[in-house]
């Protein structure tokens, strides 16, 4: 092959290549997220950000052929300007999004393209040793992924939680719903209620089973209690200590 | 090298071979993925020992055979180059298996929900409670965020392709510096394998943080540098050069809005270059190299501008940030205590109360005399070397003496964080050095002799006895350097355990965590410790109180100040979270320890924690609880009502029954 034709060859792969860059640019910054049209545009996003303009510019930093550089070395490089760029853009009080990340690699694309075209012809970079570092590098992260899926899960933390929105306070009674999700555990056993500092009734049982479920704490206002709500405090607190002190609503008082 | 095992050896058989050896490490990668996999189930069950023989084990299985491939001479370079990159991609597994589907690690979330915000509002943001000066730097987030905004991947999958390939992308930028400086794919593989020695490396502490991403372009931007400033053949085309020149400055320029510190040694090591390439062209370092002394300090000069100008905009807040690390008098009383001459800084021990094994505590302080001794040996035979020096090899020799310099302050309580960051940049200037010097031995072109005393190449009786030695020693600071490096809850999983991080993260973290994300709203302020606090950062959208505020002394004093109700005010505090537990078991310093300004702190702070008093403060309700954890609702107009009232709000009846 002559070197015309070699050249002819190189130039076209990079309009190929710069013209394939600019389209998914615009493809992924045009298409919706989500469903299939999603699932394209997140193939499409990642190549026009993380390989193409990085293979393009790479490439003209490249003069040993080297597949590897030209593409790490190019695509942190692309970083590095949607970094730039995007700080750039928020210093003038644009709103950093699709446009100001693609705009950028638009005119990075674009211009590496055309400096390719008119450039030198530089020598071939051979795709295998990227090919085989990626099936290598795979393959260890299939074999963690895979055995990780596989073993059985691992036990996680027993905890539970207790929560009250309000307590409500009539002239005869005190009443609070709390809601009980367990994680593995028994706890909480039972709950206790206070108005202020006096026990009102005796501790509840929570009942075993599904959670989350609602426990109702009610009893008769201790006669001689403040003036409600300022001086109310109402109180739950679990067998291991843990406690709520909700807001108080006064109903008819 | 090649050409006479070709001659030799039928291509057909050669090409099997080849494909023999790759189904082979193809099989070794993914055991060694199964057995890493294996090892956290093992630790995260419960497991005190095994889990560490079958993490090792799967180590090894990768790093031996490849080792074995990037040193031999059979070995073509782009063979190397694929190798360099597949223990990238492989050293992710550790860290991904760890941290799985979401942030995990302490500057994780502190960028994570900046990178949230980022995306929510379009500004970078700083939360003052999480993380001073992110916004100043926001380099790392604004990358994730554009691959976000075009590939439609979710916030925490674009930050771990982003970390991926930043991470991949700094070994191989490793490999390619020292292959240029070198020309020897040899020695630039032994360079990375040093690098991935690095103890931050292999576990690095947080997948997701601004030296993910400015590390890499540090050391690409030291390659472009290099290969721009190198002068070519008369008649030889300048477009690459120029490109490459390009190259350096744009990554200059993304690296002073990523991150300080990074950016600083690369402004420095560019006019380190400028200065030896300078010397090399007419002074006393005189060689045959050929860098451009015009080109290096013109792109030494745009550094040291833009770097300028950047910390001179963000201005105060990086030097409150900044400043206690960089506290000079402090750390010269520390290196002078070394000698024997004042007194130090408080230390700390290392593998203090470390689940460590103990060889992986052994080879711990073994690696530092080994790496002391290869780090003088390659220093030395290289000084035969240096009219054929790049400039780098002055620039990494300065980075691999600072290891050693630091070591007296990495026991330092002060400063061992630091130090330990540090590591990552030393560790480059180790890389250069021993791969260079590594690559010269293996070719058999170093030599190293002492009053007419050759002391390398050593004599062929201790040539078959050196190997092993060799090996031995590169296992030791293996398993030394990932010791050293992070604890081992950063690198295994385990039973939660309150105040450790990262083993705090749980059932109960992301319960609280949870119903922050459907009660509270972005006009919510939250107090919590430096633990929990992380997990609502992510799940919700409220803003967050620094853990060592005022607000903090409510709970540690033995009464109550009006100037720590006058901060829940000030800061418009919605929301109290604290663990029943602090102070009862741990530290109660655990609420401030990284705030560098503790000794702020009122003296009898140092003792229990008063966390029952809040059960009986009138402006607050505990509106939902877990086994350990309580979420407060402050009430700030019956805060401000008492405040004004010269009251407190304190029940003392009840205080006296439940506090």
């Amino acid at each position: 092959m002559s070197v015309v034709q070699r050249d002819r060859g190189a130039s076209r792969g990079v309009w190929a290549l710069g013209t394939g860059g600019v389209a998914l640019l615009l493809v992924a910054a045009l298409l919706a997220p989500g469903g299939a049209e999603g699932t394209v545009r997140t193939v499409v996003g990642c190549l026009a950000v993380l390989v193409i303009p990085g293979w393009l510019v790479g490439r003209l930093a490249d003069e040993d052929g080297d597949a590897i550089a030209r593409l790490v070395g190019g695509t942190i490089a692309t970083l590095a300007v949607v970094a730039a760029s995007s700080f750039a853009a928020y210093e003038l009080g644009l709103r950093v999004a699709t446009a100001v990340v693609a705009v950028p690699l638009l005119v990075l694309v674009a211009a590496a393209a055309l400096l390719g075209v008119g450039a030198p012809p530089v020598r071939r970079a051979p795709l295998a040793p990227i090919a085989a570092a990626l099936a290598l590098g795979l393959a260890a992260l299939l074999g963690a992924m895979v055995t990780h899926l596989a073993l059985p899960a691992t036990p996680v933390q027993p905890a539970f939680s207790i929560e009250a929105a309000r307590a409500v306070v009539s002239h005869s009674q005190v009443r609070v719903t709390v809601t009980v999700t367990r994680v593995r555990t028994v706890e909480p056993t039972d709950l206790t209620l206070y108005v202020n500092v006096s026990k009102v009734g005796l501790p509840v049982t929570v009942p075993a089973g599904t959670t989350p479920l609602a426990v109702t704490l009610a009893g008769r206002f201790p006669a001689g209690a403040a003036s409600c709500p300022s001086r109310v405090q109402v109180r739950v607190v679990a067998s291991n200590g843990a406690f709520l002190t909700p807001p108080v609503t006064c109903v008819g008082r | 090298m090649t050409a006479a095992t070709v001659t030799t050896v039928p291509p057909a058989d050669l090409d099997r071979g080849a494909d023999r050896r790759f189904s082979m490490l193809a099989l070794a990668f993914l055991a060694s993925g199964a057995l890493l996999a294996l090892a956290e189930w093992m630790a995260a069950r419960g497991d005190t020992t095994g889990h560490f023989y079958v993490f090792w084990l799967a180590y090894f299985l990768v790093t031996a055979p490849v080792a074995w491939h990037l040193l031999s001479n059979r070995t073509s370079s782009a063979a190397r180059g694929a190798l360099v990159v597949a223990l990238g991609i492989w050293s992710l597994a550790p860290t991904l298996l760890r941290t799985g589907d979401h942030p995990l690690f302490f500057d994780e979330f502190s960028h994570f929900r900046m990178l949230q915000d980022l995306v929510r509002t379009g500004h970078p943001h700083s939360s003052v409670g999480l993380l001073q000066i992110g916004a100043n730097f926001p380099g790392l987030e604004l990358v994730t965020s554009g691959l976000y905004h075009l590939s439609g991947l979710t916030l925490w999958i674009s930050a771990l392709v982003i970390a991926a390939g930043a991470h991949v992308a700094l070994l191989a930028g490793v490999y390619v510096l020292v292959r240029d400086a070198s020309r020897s794919s040899r020695a630039a593989a032994i360079a990375a394998v040093v690098y991935s020695l690095n103890p931050s490396w292999l576990i690095f502490d947080a997948q997701f943080s601004y030296e993910t991403l400015a590390l890499p372009m540090l050391v690409w931007v030291l390659v472009f540098a290099l290969r721009g400033a190198r002068r070519r053949e008369p008649g030889a085309t300048l477009r690459a050069r120029n490109v490459q020149v390009a190259l350096a400055a744009i990554l200059t320029t993304g690296l002073v809005v990523t991150h300080s510190v990074t950016s600083v040694v690369s402004a420095a090591a560019l006019v380190a270059v400028a200065i030896v390439a300078s010397l090399q062209q007419r002074g006393p370092l005189r060689t045959e190299t050929v860098t451009s002394p015009l080109i290096a300090w013109s792109l030494a000069a745009w550094a040291v501008v833009i770097t300028t100008w950047r910390f001179v905009d963000v201005g105060h807040a990086l030097f409150v940030y900044l400043g206690p690390t960089f506290h000079f008098s402090q750390q010269l009383r520390q290196l002078l205590s070394v000698f024997g001459i004042g007194a130090g800084l408080p230390l700390h021990s290392a593998f203090a109360n470390s689940s460590a094994p103990f060889f992986e505590i052994a080879c711990g302080y073994l690696m530092l005399p080994i790496l002391l001794v290869a780090f003088v040996w390659a220093i030395w035979g290289l000084l035969g070397a240096r009219r054929r020096l790049s400039p780098l090899v002055y620039v990494a020799g300065v980075l691999g003496v600072l290891f050693f310099a630091s070591l007296p302050l990495a026991s330092a309580v002060a400063y061992s964080e630091a130090v330990h960051r540090s590591w990552a940049f030393s560790f480059l200037g180790f890389a250069v050095v021993l791969g260079l010097a590594g690559g010269l031995a293996l070719d058999g072109r170093l030599s190293i002799s002492m009053r007419a005393h050759r002391l390398w190449p050593p004599a062929d009786r201790w040539s078959l006895t050196l190997r092993p030695v060799i090996a031995a020693c590169a296992v030791i600071v293996a398993i030394g350097s990932v010791s050293l490096g992070s604890s081992t809850a950063y690198r295994f999983g385990g039973t939660v355990a309150p105040e450790v991080d990262p083993l705090y993260v749980g059932t109960e973290t992301t319960m609280v965590a949870q119903w922050f994300a459907q009660h509270a709203t972005s006009h919510d302020v939250v107090f919590a410790d430096r633990f929990v606090v992380r997990p609502i950062a992510i799940a919700s959208r409220v803003h967050v109180v620094q853990p060592g505020g005022t607000e903090v002394h409510l709970l540690l004093t033995h009464t109550i100040a009006f100037v720590e109700l006058e901060a829940y005010l000030h800061d418009r505090v919605t929301y109290i979270v604290y663990n029943r537990q602090t102070g009862t078991i741990g530290q109660v310093k655990a609420w401030f320890w990284y705030v560098p300004s503790d000794s702020l702190l009122p003296k009898d702070a140092r003792g229990p924690a008063y966390i029952h008093r809040l059960s009986c403060l009138n402006w607050l309700n505990a509106v939902f609880a877990t086994s350990q954890y309580e979420v407060l609702r402050v009430n700030q107009a019956r805060l401000a009502v008492d405040y004004h009232h010269n009251l407190t709000g304190l029940n003392r009846r009840c205080a006296g029954t439940f506090g």
